[in-house]
């Protein structure tokens, strides 16, 4: 991997992950700076870029505080439900959902992590879909006309 | 020796080694990492170096500014910060009280510790 395309994918990770722009291109900055100076691919310095991304995110969010870890996953209606199964399996829970957004939420201590399933239903009848869907257990965690997001706790 | 070995006794005392760089000057963060491996520490992956500065930042220990590049990308230096400086003697402190209880325990001679 070339350094434009490690650093694209890097970018596009932090954006995902839901951080501001200041600190992405710190840290963007910081890659380019060091691999000039030591000649090394940004691969072997900095490892893959969804797990540098991971790390800075989630050591960025740690000392904000809280019991919970917030994040966002950048998706779309092409995407999301690829995106959603391997966030339940991370341990995330989704909560809202907007235009090409996924609101998500983890505990920080580990303990008190749950895995989380999630589907889809696409329509206009919204009250008809939620009722259906609660019967066999599943819970309404939002709505972008006309898709709705049900999660089920595994 | 194991490198594993070296890698978990680093990661307790790195922080207090980029501090102790640190204290000497202000250094980026490709310096930095070239002043350990000078000091006979393993090389520190940028993955790692960059990660801890930014924590030591956000502690308020250290602080950091740009400087721009002749041509291509600039340099980020870093310094300690007064608080740094404080944080820094008293681990130095703590680490030389450690230190000298493992010494005392594993350079002992001539003892016998069941002699009965």
């Amino acid at each position: 991997m070339n350094l434009d395309a490690y650093l694209e994918q890097l970018s596009a990770c932090l954006q995902r992950y839901g951080l501001d722009n200041q600190h992405i291109s710190d840290i963007i900055a910081e890659v380019e700076s060091h691999v000039a100076e030591s000649g090394e691919s940004p691969l072997d310095a900095f490892g893959p870029p969804e797990a540098y991304a991971d790390a800075r995110v989630t050591d960025h969010e740690r000392r904000s505080g809280g019991a919970w870890q917030y994040r966002t996953f950048r998706a779309t209606a092409f995407d999301e439900m690829l995106i959603l199964q391997e966030a339940g399996q991370a341990g995330w829970e989704l909560v809202d959902v907007a235009a090409f957004a996924l609101y998500c939420r983890r505990p920080w201590d580990p303990k008190d992590v749950k895995q989380w399933e999630y589907t889809r239903c696409v329509g206009l009848n919204r009250n008809t879909i939620i009722s259906n869907m609660l019967a066999s257990r599943w819970e309404p965690c939002g709505n972008w006309t006309p898709f709705h997001y049900f999660k089920r706790a595994l | 020796m194991k490198t594993e070995r070296r890698a978990q006794w680093l990661r307790g005392v790195l922080d207090l080694c980029v501090l102790g760089v640190l204290a000497t000057g202000e250094y980026y963060g490709y310096a930095i990492s070239q002043r350990l491996e000078q000091a006979g520490l393993e090389h520190i992956k940028g993955g790692t170096l960059y990660p801890l500065l930014a924590r030591l930042e956000e502690a308020g220990l250290i602080t950091s500014w740009w400087t721009p590049g002749e041509q291509g990308p600039g340099r980020k230096y870093y310094t300690l910060t007064q608080q740094g400086r404080q944080t820094f003697e008293q681990l130095v402190g703590e680490w030389t009280a450690f230190s000298e209880h493992v010494a005392t325990l594993i350079y002992q001679k001539g003892e016998k510790i069941n002699e009965s």
